[in-house]
């Protein structure tokens, strides 16, 4: 690998990629993110019982070759459960990413270039930043009603400021390189300097912010879900099933425990595949 | 005289800061005819860059006339300046700062075509950014490596190659070699020149390093915290210099043969503040000749000999003309 990074002509997202691949932890985490986008994606085939059949001959039988993780109170299978679960949680993880994720970024732009938009766009978002997490989106999802589309912006209104600062900071002082200034010389416009030169400049610390809150999306839909104001029963989302299992926590702890590992195992790999970017991102530990 | 390719008259250039108005550039006026170079002299901070960069509009000039090939470019619309940038280019100092380090050779070389729309076809870019790369001598096997691979000379070709792509009949130079190592300062200097005397080019030569200045220049302008003191031909001024800073830059080029009687003239003090500076000779405080009238009243250029400005006003006493 040391061969082919002395070569001419890698791109820099190449010699990323050469870094991530070095980095034991992120690699794994990377898997893990991507079975479980496959899990979602293929859940029907996967899953060996319907989430919802019940089955009251077995409730709540340890697991065994015939359910690996168990049943829950109603005979249903844990591990099919999990796996249609995951497609609540991909949805609303990589959902809240894009959605916060396109309208931040673009805000956070706006804010840099037009200094006249810059107060009131930041202080607008400083608002929704000042509320603590839980408070704001248990407000924004009684206001607009509860349903999977509604969680899904009050997350994404939540997550919008951070995108937005991030944005606003890397392109101000993008602005201010030379080779900005070399483009304008060339008589560049606004729209082919932000476009060739500051978004691709300013990608790094987005991309990290964007694995970084997937996985704080999902643990906060997951507490929300836990606590009622998220996605309603019967569906097998995780944080609902760690809620419904609590009271069989002292009997049968499979029910809250395995949705639980489930959520921890997904936003842990989020986390580290973000680590492993924002250092292989990092020019200062590439050269 | 004609075949004046840029002409200044006057140009101020003033930026407001919270602790008043610094005076980049004071009062500058120079003509530079066809094809030849006018090297900018001066320490630190005493407008050089800030010339170049209002000369071509990358900052706008306070006030003053910019001529060029005949029109007044003081005043231009957003498109007539897209138009103008054809014909104007600049390379800059740091050739590591310089370049976006997320596009390869080709690309940035690529670049200008793309942004005047001057090629119709992807194989017309690259055969046009491939010639561009062989006249500034780059190897065709650096067309997809990226800016961090390269040394500083190589870089600065990439900036070059930008520049002249377009066909510019006058560059700014700002410091183009001050960062690159002395082999390779000598280098990049040969392939200007060559470049000048190919497509008859108008460059500006803005530097510190007065071994360089007069390798390339045709006149020289030595400029002081913004303003002109000394303006001449190039090998004249390295013959007689008669303003006091100009005789204390030149005293202090290092020598291949060192004289035991060679005196440096040192001057002693900082660099007085360009902000809300006095009407007076912004030399004055360092000067050992400054006597009352330096310290009330700016002196103004005048000619000493054909040719050779000066501003100062005890030229005359202090040179014995």
């Amino acid at each position: 690998m040391a061969k082919q990074r002395k070569e001419y002509g890698k791109s820099q997202w190449l010699m990323v990629w050469y870094k991530l691949c070095e980095n034991k932890f992120a690699l794994i985490s990377l898997a893990i993110v991507v079975l479980m986008i496959l899990m979602a994606i293929f859940a029907p085939l996967i899953a060996p019982y319907p989430y919802d059949e019940q089955n009251y001959d077995a409730v709540m039988v340890d697991p065994s070759l015939e359910h690996p993780f168990g049943t829950d109170q109603f005979g249903r299978d844990i591990l099919s459960r999990i796996i249609y679960g995951s497609r609540y949680t991909i949805f609303i993880g990589f959902g809240c990413m894009i959605a916060s994720g396109i309208v931040g970024v673009t805000l956070g732009i706006l804010a840099a270039y037009y200094p006249k938009l810059d107060n009131p766009i930041m202080r607008f978002l400083d608002v929704f930043g000042s509320i603590p997490d839980m408070p704001l989106l248990m407000c924004l999802i009684l206001i607009m009603g509860l349903n999977l589309r509604n969680l899904l912006i009050a997350l994404a209104i939540y997550y919008t400021p951070g995108y937005a600062r991030i944005t606003r900071s890397k392109v101000l002082s993008l602005r201010n390189e030379e080779y900005v200034e070399a483009s304008i010389a060339l008589g560049a416009s606004d729209r082919h300097i932000l476009i060739r030169h500051i978004l691709p400049n300013a990608m790094a610390p987005i991309i990290v912010r964007f694995t970084l809150s997937t996985g704080g999306s999902i643990l906060e839909a997951a507490a929300l879900s836990f606590i009622g104001l998220g996605i309603q029963a019967p569906a097998p989302e995780w944080g609902l099933m760690i809620s419904q299992g609590k009271q069989f926590l002292s009997s049968y702890w499979y029910m809250a425990i395995i949705p639980g590992v489930a959520i921890i195992i997904l936003t842990y790999a989020l986390n580290y595949m973000g680590d492993g970017l924002r250092d292989a991102l990092d020019p200062r530990l590439n050269h | 005289m004609e075949n004046i390719m840029l002409s200044v008259k006057d140009l101020k250039k003033y930026f407001n800061t919270s602790s008043g108005t610094l005076h980049a550039v004071d009062n500058v006026s120079f003509d530079i005819q066809k094809g030849t170079t006018l090297g900018v002299v001066g320490e630190s901070g005493c407008g050089k860059s800030t010339l170049g960069r209002t000369v071509l509009h990358l900052l706008p000039a306070t006030s003053g006339q910019i001529v060029f090939n005949g029109r007044d470019i003081s005043k231009v619309s957003k498109r007539e300046l897209h138009e103008l940038r054809k014909e104007m280019q600049i390379i800059f100092q740091d050739p590591f700062s310089s370049i976006d380090p997320r596009m390869s050779v080709e690309q940035l070389i690529a670049e200008p075509l793309q942004i005047h729309k001057l090629a119709r076809s992807k194989d017309e870019i690259r055969k046009k950014v491939h010639e561009v790369m062989d006249i500034v001598g780059l190897a065709s096997r650096l067309a997809n490596s990226y800016a961090h691979e390269l040394d500083g000379g190589r870089r600065q070709r990439i900036g070059i190659g930008r520049a002249i792509i377009l066909n510019p009949s006058f560059i700014v130079c700002d410091e183009p070699v001050s960062a690159l190592d002395v082999s390779i300062q000598a280098q990049i200097l040969n392939l200007m020149q060559d470049l000048q005397q190919e497509r008859q080019l108008t460059y500006i030569f803005i530097t510190h390093n007065l071994s360089v200045v007069k390798h390339i220049s045709k006149d020289i302008m030595v400029m002081y915290l913004g303003c002109t003191v000394e303006t001449c031909d190039a090998k004249e001024l390295f013959k007689k210099q008669y303003h006091p800073y100009t005789k204390a830059l030149i005293s202090a080029i290092p020598r291949t043969n060192p004289d035991p009687n060679h005196k440096r003239i040192l001057l002693k003090g900082e660099l007085t503040s360009p902000i809300d500076p006095p009407d007076a000779c912004r030399f004055a405080p360092r000067c050992n000749y400054a006597c009352e009238e330096c310290h009330r009243r700016a002196p103004a250029l005048e000619e000493v000999e054909p040719g050779h400005f000066v501003a100062c006003h005890r030229v005359r006493e202090i040179n014995g003309l």
